[in-house]
């Protein structure tokens, strides 16, 4: 793979200039380094559509010899969205031009963002120069000849000044009166360079997750959508979650100020355990608890380029808990983006605060960033005045209190290789959702992470350790109750081998190949765990993306994973078929399926809880069920997927996705009945000498008897009428009915609403002023949780509670202004505009409207 | 070189803007409001607080914990355990471990390097420990705490069998006569109030919960004897007019129209006495037959030798006087405990495990060694291998949840069989016992002529030391999905999951007529006390002794037919 894929990003883009002596070397220089300024604090938001219709506008007109129209094309897509690849094809056009000192400057610039080929754009820009050279000593000498013919000197008259003829192959004449090309004396004869034109749509919209490999949405085998770097700045949000709202098939669910959960497609639950989140492609899943931590990931949207969302399986190629979608987080790489810093305060106390520093210095970069963060909880549970309460933390307005700390390197060798090393670490307290009785906890501490990769042409290496190192327990508990704050300290280790490599196999067969192994290595500890646990996990991944000319592709994945609790080897086949009628529409079908497996928490559960109504009693609940001989185990939660879509980007006014997708999912693990201590199964001893808890019971998982199908389909279309302005909708439906086996008596969730709508409008203004404003509605839900009677009822049983939530709408706006020439920026957002309190789940705190203003820099 | 866009619009509201804009953080950091509160379960509470004092022997340990623990049972007063009350739950349980109380004697604990169960020497000196406790979240209301350290480690809040202290244990609560109580004297428990005292007595809890600290539970008397295991020995049935005998020991049944005369005329004959009634003759532990189970883990009770006996001993007031049974009779017949209480069943519980509490409907039966008579005799405890238990016709109707709610005592006629003198002595001072034991007014307890509620009764045996025994119970049933027939079963021979006592089994049915036609007409009998307005005889059963549901004619008559 390229390197500059290893983040799935077209090859390399330009930064804004570095303060060096250069930007100012010559009036010409400065003139450039000013319009790039001028780009900096005054262009349009980078939107990637606007920026690549121009860019082909430009090119086509290049190609056609328009030379001065198509630069100023390119000119302004580079305004729009800057790309190293715009400044290497302006060059060109000025070299082809004749116009070669703006030529070189054109290259110096793209140069200065350090590009994997520097060296031989730098010979490039020496034959220009030499060309330049011998242009102005042949001007000089005929210049010194004509004056000598003129005093009375001979000599030949040297030809005269369009450039057209020597400015390379596909050269055509360039414009009358060109900078360099007015009629006049004679120079050197033309010098053949050889400049091929960076003819890729380097404005093409990519995806990396669902093939491992840059590619076209159109060309992906899953639905894929993209949260983009505009997006997220003209939101203006702070916590990544939120800016799922935005997609079709992705439910967004606040739990507490703190904890907001993800699914896609459905099947949303307390602690969402059913989409795969990768950080440029490391997964950030947490195999002790079975979820994603999202306020742990030590990164700020700052430092975002796009998030990837796959809709549908992805355990083909990521194995475990990609069960229906893969996030993956695509961050700047080192040296992209700009160096800057974000505050912000808002109601009831939160506040914001992000910088980044990034830089590149030739084939080094690095970027180092910090943040915080705190958020208010959106309603409470304990009032201060509470007599009979004990808290975690005496603030019980707080949510969330979160400081991160982030560092990632870079070092390029040669053209194709590149290694990165990096690390972060977030200190946090998180006032979250928990299971059963853990209705609302708190955890505090660290979490860690160390990573590294080696990427070359044909062979990748990735390899992370995180560490989760925390104090957990209930957010609050009558006196009487246990609040015992317990240590959860969980490490995972994994590498990754990943081989691949293009070929073709016929005139227009091509292929596509990456093999793949992987090594997991989890340990958990904490008292819940029956031990302290360790688990070793291998993978083994394959895909082969054959393409059969240009208009039909078909890809076969599969991955085989070791699942140490099952003690088996699960295998995860997808298969696709690509049908482009267009070259910017594609019709997809693809079949995959997927597991979960058993988090730590379910394979080896082992934790007497304290019943709500008597601190004495309880139940045990434990994995292994004791009280049936001990040697249960769970079923990995199975998933099969249907997916059918069809992608149309053939517009620069509207690109839209049509999908219809048919889900069958199996033994959804869930909390289990509770069962009554019996006479067969009352221990000697029935009171745990550690926690003082008589068991009356026994609990703990178990796999739901009941086959979940779900029809869905995704519409949505995003357009753009005008510069500046964007404006997408999208629909999701979403039914949902079950097969219910002989002799099941589960009682049916559909956590998931039926109807999903999303409406948005971003404006980006000449002025500087812009903002976003998205209306979100959600269906009802309806919710069945399992959960410990109230204080009032004296039972230690679990009961299923079955609660309609009623549908919902949200208003959120964000409005920007960019103060000239500063770099500064000033913005507003507000979420929840219309005030429409409402719960997001049952026991979810009540959401209400909330306001935030920002000050940005960017240096 | 590279294009500028042109600056062509800067009006004055544009500057406005981004005025407005710049100031927006400043405005909106400003505008920070309180956390909206909204409560879910999370609700206004009590809490009670304090310290178990324990003195008493050393504990055992067994794998380097204290064997056992101090299970701190919290009832509300309007739900007393027998013989007080009804309650058969406890209203919360808080529980001290071993481990935690004598923390303070570590050193002192005997101990066995394999881990196995180390008891101290029978003549080891007793210890004085203390520890805190807590419980909650209770409701308002009025409270007491009873305790004990269950030194042999086998209490369970879930099984009948394993549910309160047995011989060994170390008795207490939050009294209010701990130094009598250790003394021997009858405990008095502390009423522990949570809330806030309205006019009328009744209390709220505050908005902001509350707590009572300080509330000490002592724990200090050795209990000596076991719990009144039993087992139904034997039924006889000689009432006049009675032709067809039961046999099935395990099936008792008793007619809803039962009618009985203790009148002196009636004691003067003790045969005639007790053929008043139906008997059913317990004897103490289980049979013989079982012992070897009974003993052996997984049941693990001590119905067996040495423990195999009952205490009989008179009830008596708090001035140690014998209080007699509430009929009038000649001799004085007092009143025994154990005391014998039948309690109706869930109807649709087939394992018979389940009280039925909406309403609760009690029989407190007769308690005498050889037969009603043979109370008379009873001045000071005595152990016996056998109890006559005397079927009383009269049933306590309430419901406990209610505490607004009245208290019936029901009974087929509150007259002689001949119809020429009350049965019952003195009503009011009846009533006023009634009163005392449910902590109502006196006014809410009625004396009502009907027939008797029928279906399925447990048999409770209930010392006055917590100690009480329950037949039905989980030993003699088979009773969740694992010990089903499919799931391997629970088995008399030990063949499956585990072994099964079947003289555990046994239940009284209510249900039949003895005279036929008798309860069509009872209801009219314009004695005792007026059922209150919307309630009604049905069947001549008033409709505040059964369930809603079963509230109908054919109901009743259903089940009398087939209780």
């Amino acid at each position: 793979m390229h390197p500059a894929c290893e983040r799935g990003i077209t090859p390399v883009r330009i930064h804004r200039p570095t303060r060096s002596t250069r930007v100012v070397r010559t009036g010409l220089t400065a003139l450039l380094a000013s319009a790039s300024l001028f780009v900096a604090s005054e262009s349009l938001a980078d939107d990637r559509t606007e920026a690549r219709k121009h860019f082909k506008n430009g090119m086509d007109l290049i190609a056609k010899g328009s030379y001065e129209r198509g630069i100023a094309e390119l000119q302004k897509a580079y305004e729009i969205r800057p790309h190293a690849n715009v400044l290497f094809n302006i060059g060109r056009a000025y070299a082809e031009s004749g116009d070669l000192e703006n030529a070189i400057l054109a290259y110096k610039k793209y140069l200065e963002t350090s590009p994997p080929d520097a060296d031989e754009v730098t010979k490039i820009v020496g034959q220009i120069q030499a060309r330049l050279d011998r242009q102005r000593a042949a001007l000089a000498a005929a210049q010194a000849q004509a004056a000598t013919g003129a005093t009375g000197a001979t000599g030949p008259s040297g030809p005269t000044g369009p450039a057209g003829p020597d400015t390379g192959p596909t050269g055509p004449t360039g414009p009358a009166g060109g900078p360099t090309g007015p009629a006049g004396p004679a120079v050197a004869p033309a010098e053949k360079i050889d400049i091929a034109a960076r003819t890729e749509d380097v404005f093409e919209e990519t995806v990396v997750t669902a093939s491992r490999a840059a590619q076209s949405p159109l060309d992906a085998p899953n639905s894929t959508s993209i949260i983009t770097e505009q997006d997220i700045r003209l939101s203006g949000i702070t916590k990544i979650q939120d800016l799922f709202r935005r997609l079709a098939g992705v439910d967004v669910n606040v739990m507490t100020g703190g904890d907001t959960e993800i699914s896609v497609r459905g099947y949303n639950s307390r602690l969402s355990n059913k989409i795969l989140v990768l950080i440029d492609y490391r997964s950030v899943y947490l195999d002790a608890l079975g979820s994603t931590f999202w306020e742990t990931l030590p990164i700020d949207v700052e430092q975002i380029e796009r998030i990837e969302v796959v809709r549908g399986p992805g355990s083909a190629l990521y194995g475990a808990n990609a069960f229906a979608g893969v996030i993956n987080i695509i961050t700047k790489a080192p040296g992209e983006g700009k160096t800057g810093v974000r505050v912000g305060g808002g109601t009831h106390g939160d506040t914001f605060a992000s910088t980044t520093l990034t830089r590149r210095d030739g084939d080094f970069a690095y970027r180092v960033n910090a943040g915080y963060t705190r958020e208010a909880k959106w309603s409470r549970e304990v009032a201060p005045f509470r007599a009979d309460a004990k808290i975690f933390r005496p603030d019980q307005d707080t949510a969330l209190n979160n400081t991160r700390f982030g560092v990632e390197a870079t070092r390029r060798f040669g053209k194709d290789t590149q290694v990165t090393v990096g690390g972060g670490a977030t200190r946090l307290f998180r006032n979250m959702q928990g299971i059963g009785s853990f209705k609302e906890v708190d955890l505090e501490g660290l979490y860690s992470s160390a990573y590294g990769s080696v990427i070359t042409k044909n062979f990748n290496v990735r390899t992370f350790f995180t560490r989760l190192d925390v104090r957990f327990g209930k957010d609050h508990a009558y006196q009487s109750q246990d609040l015992t704050v317990r240590p959860v300290v969980t490490n995972v280790f994994d590498i990754q081998a990943e081989y691949v490599n293009n070929f073709n196999t016929g005139a227009s067969v091509a292929h596509d190949v990456h093999l793949g192994a992987t090594y997991r290595l989890k340990e958990g500890s904490w008292v819940y765990l029956e031990g302290e646990r360790k688990e070793n996990w291998f993978g083994f991944f394959g895909q082969d993306a054959v393409k059969f000319g240009k208009s039909f592709q078909l890809v076969a994945s599969g991955r085989v994973d070791y699942v140490p609790y099952l003690d088996q080897f699960i295998p995860s086949p997808r298969g696709a078929a690509i049908v482009k009628p267009t070259d910017r529409s594609a019709i997809r079908l693809s079949a995959s399926t997927a597991f979960r497996a058993p988090s730590f928490l379910e394979s080896y559960l082992d934790l007497p809880v304290q019943a709500e109504a008597a601190p004495g009693a309880g139940s045990l609940s434990e994995a292994r069920r004791s009280d049936q001989g001990g040697d249960f185990k769970l079923r990995r939660e199975k998933v099969i997927s249907v997916d059918l879509g069809y992608l149309n980007q053939e517009s620069d006014l509207v690109n839209f996705e049509l999908t219809g997708y048919y889900l069958q999912v199996k033994d959804l693990i869930l909390l289990a009945d509770t069962r009554a201590e019996t006479v067969g199964t009352n221990k000697p001893n029935g009171m745990d000498p550690e926690s003082g808890i008589y068991s009356g019971a026994y609990a703990g998982w178990t796999n739901q008897c009941l086959v979940y199908n779900t029809l869905g389909s995704e519409i949505g279309a995003r357009v753009f009428p005008a510069d500046g302005i964007d404006l997408f909708a999208n629909y999701a439906l979403n039914r949902q009915n079950v097969t219910r086996p002989t002799g099941c008596t589960d009682l049916e969730n559909k956590p998931s609403s039926q109807h999903k709508i999303n409406l948005g409008a971003q404006l980006r203004t000449k002025l500087g002023i812009d903002g976003e404003i998205t209306f979100h509605y959600a269906s009802q839900q309806t919710w069945a949780e399992r959960v410990p009677p109230p204080a009032s009822e004296v039972s230690t049983s679990l009961r299923t509670i079955t609660t309609d939530l009623s549908g919902y709408t949200l208003l959120n706006a964000r409005i920007g202004y960019r103060i000239p020439k500063t770099g500064a920026e000033v913005s507003a957002t507000a979420f929840n505009l219309l005030n429409n309190v409402h719960q997001e789940h049952p026991f979810g705190q009540f959401v209400g409207r909330r306001f935030m203003g920002f000050l940005a820099y960017k240096f | 070189m590279f294009r500028t866009f042109p600056r062509i619009w800067k009006p004055s509201a544009a500057r406005l803007a981004r005025t407005a804009l710049m100031m927006a953080p400043a405005v909106f950091v400003s505008a920070c409001g309180d956390i909206p509160e909204h409560r879910g379960e999370f609700e206004p509470s009590g809490i009670v607080k304090g310290t178990v004092f324990y003195t008493g022997p050393l504990p055992c340990t067994e794998n380097g914990h204290v064997l056992g623990g101090v299970p701190v049972l919290i009832f509300t007063t309007d739900l007393l355990p027998p013989p007080e009350g009804l309650g058969t739950t406890a209203r919360s349980l808080a529980a001290v471990t071993g481990d935690v109380l004598f923390s303070s004697v570590q050193k002192a604990l005997p101990s066995n390097p394999d881990g196995s169960i180390a008891c101290p020497p029978d003549d080891a000196p007793h210890v004085s420990v203390s520890a805190e406790w807590s419980v909650g979240p209770l409701p308002a209301g009025r409270y007491q705490a009873r305790a004990f350290f269950d030194r042999d480690g086998d209490f369970s809040p879930i099984l009948k069998i394993h549910n309160l202290p047995t011989a060994g244990d170390v008795g207490g609560g939050a009294l209010s006569n701990t130094t009598a109580a250790a003394l021997g004297a009858k405990p008095k428990y502390q009423t522990i109030v949570l809330g806030n005292e309205k006019a009328d007595g009744t209390l709220v809890m505050p908005e902001t919960g509350t707590v009572v600290e300080g509330v000490a539970v002592s724990v200090g008397v050795v209990l000596t004897t076991a719990r009144p295991i039993a087992h139904v020995d034997s039924v006889v049935d000689e009432r006049p007019g009675i032709t067809e005998l039961q046999t099935n020991k395990d099936d008792i049944r008793m007619p809803v129209d039962q009618r009985f005369s203790l009148s002196p005329t009636v004691t003067a004959n003790a045969a005639v006495a007790d053929k008043q009634f139906i008997r059913m003759i317990l004897r103490a532990g289980v049979p013989e037959s079982e012992w070897e189970v009974a003993r052996m883990p997984p049941i693990s009770i001590q119905g067996i030798p040495p423990y195999n006996k009952f205490r009989l001993y008179p009830n008596r007031d708090d001035a140690g006087k014998i209080l007699p049974i509430p009929e009038k009779t000649n001799p004085v017949i007092p009143d025994l405990f154990p005391q014998a209480i039948l309690a109706r069943l869930h109807p649709s519980d087939p394992q018979n495990q389940t009280p039925y509490s909406d309403p609760a409907v009690i029989i407190q039966s007769l308690v005498s060694e050889k037969g009603v008579l043979s109370a008379v005799t009873v001045t000071k405890p005595a152990d016996i291998e056998k109890l006559t238990v005397s079927l009383r016709p009269s049933a306590i109707c309430t419901r406990p949840t209610d505490p607004q709610g009245k208290i019936y005592l029901v009974t087929p006629s509150l007259r002689t069989l001949d119809g020429k003198q009350e049965v019952i002595s003195d009503v009011a001072d009846l009533k006023q016992k009634i009163a005392m034991r449910f902590h109502r007014p006196i006014d809410d307890v009625k004396v009502v002529e009907g027939c008797l509620p029928p279906g399925k009764y447990s048999i409770n045996l209930v010392y006055d030391t917590s100690q009480a025994w329950t037949i039905p119970n989980e030993a003699g049933a088979c009773i969740g999905p694992l010990e089903s027939p499919s799931a391997g079963g629970c088995f008399q021979d030990r063949v499956g999951t585990r072994p099964l006592l079947p003289s555990q089994s046994a239940i009284v049915k209510v249900g039949g007529e003895q005279t036929p036609g008798y309860c069509d007409t009872v209801g009219s009998i314009n004695v005792g006390d007026p059922l209150p307005a919307g309630e009604s005889f049905i069947a001549g059963v008033p409709s505040v002794c059964l369930p809603k549901e079963e509230r109908t004619e054919a109901a009743v008559k259903a089940r009398v037919a087939n209780p």
